[in-house]
């Protein structure tokens, strides 16, 4: 007889206060874990805080699992706890797209760098969302990098919908990410997109839409027109 | 030697107004006038306009007057090229223009949504906010990176001023003195929280699903005596306000930003300002954010922000006085807080 | 056999194959004689020890807020184990019947004395744990659970299984 040392899901220690979770460091049955804990946020009301902090983990458990069954890499989930709002996930070891992206930018390293990166968000989003899964908070933050292969998190705003304009939405989310903290890169998007039309097979709705959606939002610009301002 | 003196021009929705600042942000006045609808009705362009054009003289003198300065006085003639509506657009760009050709004072063309952004800092000394811009117009989580005002987040549809007029009309609120501002009145009698949609996609919102909601809601709920127009009001503040610190948070965790300025329009809500101070409270940052003076429209904010950058040599010339309905907060570059940067950059 | 902590407590473990008294077993668990009290798992649908300690977390977490769906701690363990909400089909899948030879034994906090008691019980031939992966009956897991090939190309079985177990309650 033997016994497994540290088996016990151990001690927690803060990595990380996000905007709605905070996120420890941990051991789970013998592995190295991350748990989430979704918090309540007082600027909300108690009743709208309650309805979304269940919303959201139960569509993060939900749609990893998805992920998965489509063949995208995530954590794997331990466990999901309703009364702590906690999901427990595999230890990812590796940084996140946004910190290389960022370390690009800041040595001035060409486009180039980003070949690979950009094929395998292109690749990751075309599998998701055949599988019809919208992730829904599509930045460099929610893609982490472990030994060369991408690795999607956070899947709290995430939906299931085949409709392509969900996925043109999420398409569009990444797109302005990209340019909003990784302009310096060039066009990263250009090359997602060359990635995720050859990944996914309704990429032709899908683009159509992403193309159809900024000239729809120019125009509810242009409502201006119809006196509804403030 | 002598201050820089800025006259601005502000007409993109239904304000004009004329400002007279000094380039440390002093506002020496800041006279404007409104163009007040009746109830259930928006503003037209054409109308819009003509309220201006009627109104624009008066206020440059106004404006002058109190600020105790004549004509030698102005170094730059700044206005609004844009965003905002065509019509009244047009009527400052028009004026500036014949002043600049009758006085030989340069122009310079400002961007109304980074106006509102420069405004708020200086009236409230914040250094590097996440900045919320709410407006009937606009909807944007902006901050400062390489140069420029960059959208973090932003609506997808309408904006959020937008879907509180609309639905001020629905009830048949007055639009005096702003439909958001009797909506807020209103809302403090509220007391059930009816379940509204709540979309909010990655730093992105999206109001239009809420609006049609609860414009078809509305009717049933209140013939059914389920709830009171206040009861709908609160509920409509606490869901879309909710939404907007929840985008902003997000922005904030995402470029490592410690505090947030409201500007725009509905920026003057107190239940907005309160949730943002919670969440920046929880954060360890500070809220900042201005009375009506500053955050509806006026024209020191746009004599302020054109000086900024007419005293970094940058003018606009005769030719290129446009204005434009579309004009992104990202297309600026915003040269006068470049300095700093471009220093960290060359080391 | 191999004792894990979990949760603040422990799980003992034994891996048998050759089993030839699975009927009698099934008819003292029914009778609630069964002593000391274990939980017995269909070790064809265990490619890895992990997925079990998952399901044996969730017991634990269900048993401190007395909320066990199962009559005991041990048939909940099978139940989770299952990934399914529906109960004597998973008790039925992932627990044994007469005919089952290759069986995984578990007690939770078992003493010394208990965990000798635990080996007696079941009459066949101990194994190490190191040979679940080898003895899976992997066909009969990808069905049970539903598990799709592209999956497979990102995740093992275990990994699978453990998702599921988690999952389970958001679905």
């Amino acid at each position: 007889m033997e016994t497994e040392a540290n088996g016990e899901s151990g001690s927690l220690v803060l990595i990380k206060q996000g905007a709605e979770a905070r996120v420890f460091e941990s051991t789970f049955a013998g592995r190295k874990c991350v748990v989430k804990e979704r918090f309540s946020k007082k600027y909300r009301h108690p009743t709208l805080d309650a309805k979304l902090t269940l919303k959201r983990l139960y569509a993060e458990a939900r749609c990893l699992t998805k992920a998965r069954k489509v063949g995208v890499v995530t954590p794997v989930l331990y466990a999901v706890d309703t009364v702590s709002h906690s999901l427990t996930f595999e230890y990812v070891e590796g940084l996140s797209v946004k910190d290389h992206f960022l370390e690009f930018g800041s040595k001035r390293v060409g486009l180039e760098n980003t070949d690979e990166f950009a094929l395998q968000i292109g690749n990751t989003i075309g599998k998701l969302h055949d599988g019809g899964v919208v992730h829904g908070d599509l930045t460099t933050s929610n893609m982490l990098w472990r030994d060369g292969k991408l690795v999607l998190i956070d899947f709290g705003l995430s939906f299931v919908s085949t409709l392509p304009e969900d996925k043109a939405v999420d398409l569009y989310v990444l797109e302005r990410a990209l340019l909003s903290m990784h302009s310096s890169l060039g066009n990263v998007m250009e090359k997602v997109l060359a990635a995720y039309r050859k990944s996914s097979k309704q990429w032709c709705s899908t683009l159509n839409k992403l193309a159809d959606g900024m000239i729809l939002y120019y125009n509810t610009v242009l409502s201006f027109h119809c006196g509804l301002f403030f | 030697m002598k201050r820089m003196i800025a006259l601005g021009f502000e007409g993109s929705a239904n304000k004009i107004g004329v400002g007279v600042v000094t380039l440390d942000g002093t506002i020496l006045s800041n006279p404007r006038h409104t163009y007040i609808t009746p109830p259930g009705q928006g503003f037209l362009p054409r109308e819009t306009a003509h309220h201006h054009l009627e109104h624009v003289l008066p206020l440059v003198k106004e404006a002058l007057e109190t600020a105790q300065i004549s004509l030698k006085d102005v170094d730059c003639l700044c206005y609004t090229k844009g965003p905002g509506m065509g019509a009244p657009l047009q009527v400052s760009a028009v004026v500036v223009r014949v002043l600049s050709q009758l006085w030989k004072i340069p122009i310079v063309g400002v961007n109304h949504c980074v106006a509102h952004i420069e405004m708020g800092r200086v009236v409230t000394g914040a250094e590097d906010p996440v900045v919320l811009y709410v407006s009937g117009g606009n909807t944007q989580v902006i901050a400062y990176s390489e140069g420029k005002y960059r959208i973090f987040g932003e609506t997808i549809d309408i904006a959020i001023g937008n879907c509180l007029d609309r639905f001020a009309r629905v009830l048949m609120l007055s639009n005096d003195p702003s439909p958001g501002y009797n909506i807020e009145q209103l809302a403090k009698k509220g007391e059930k929280f009816i379940d509204l949609p709540y979309v909010v996609k990655g730093m992105d919102v999206s109001f239009s699903g809420i609006l049609s909601y609860i414009e078809a809601e509305a009717e049933q709920k209140l013939k059914n005596n389920e709830c009171t127009p206040a009861d709908l009001c609160y509920s409509l503040q606490e869901t879309l306000f909710a939404m907007l610190v929840e985008i902003t948070e997000r922005a904030m965790a995402h470029c490592d930003k410690k505090d947030v300025l409201i500007v725009g329009g509905v920026g003057c809500n107190e239940r907005l300002q309160g949730m943002m101070r919670v969440m920046c409270g929880e954060r360890g940052g500070k809220l900042f954010a201005t009375d009506d003076r500053y955050c509806i429209d006026n024209g020191a904010m746009i004599a302020y922000t054109g000086l900024l950058a007419y005293a970094h040599g940058s003018t606009t010339p005769l030719e290129k006085s446009t204005f434009t309905q579309r004009f992104r907060t990202d297309e600026v570059w915003a040269v006068w807080r470049d300095e700093h940067e471009s220093e960290i950059k060359s080391t | 056999m191999k004792v894990y902590e979990i949760s603040g407590t422990t799980i003992s473990v034994a891996l048998f194959t050759d089993v030839v008294n699975s009927k009698e077993l099934l008819e003292s668990m029914q009778a609630g004689t069964l002593e000391p009290e274990v939980a017995l798992l269909n070790a064809k649908l265990i490619p890895d020890i992990f997925p079990v300690l998952a399901a044996a977390h969730k017991t634990l977490v269900a048993k401190s807020r007395d909320s066990l769906t199962t009559r005991t701690l041990h048939s909940e363990l099978v139940y989770n184990y299952s990934g399914s909400k529906h109960i004597s089909e998973s008790l039925k899948r992932c627990g044994i019947s007469d005919t089952t030879t290759y069986v995984l034994v578990a007690r939770f906090s078992a003493s010394d004395d208990e965990m000798i008691a635990m080996k007696t019980l079941i009459k066949g031939n101990e194994v190490d744990l190191d040979e679940l992966d080898g003895r899976a009956d992997k066909n009969q897991i990808q069905k049970h659970y539903k598990i799709t090939k592209p999956e497979l190309d990102v995740s093992t079985y275990g990994d699978a299984i453990t998702c599921r177990i988690a999952a389970r309650d958001a679905l």
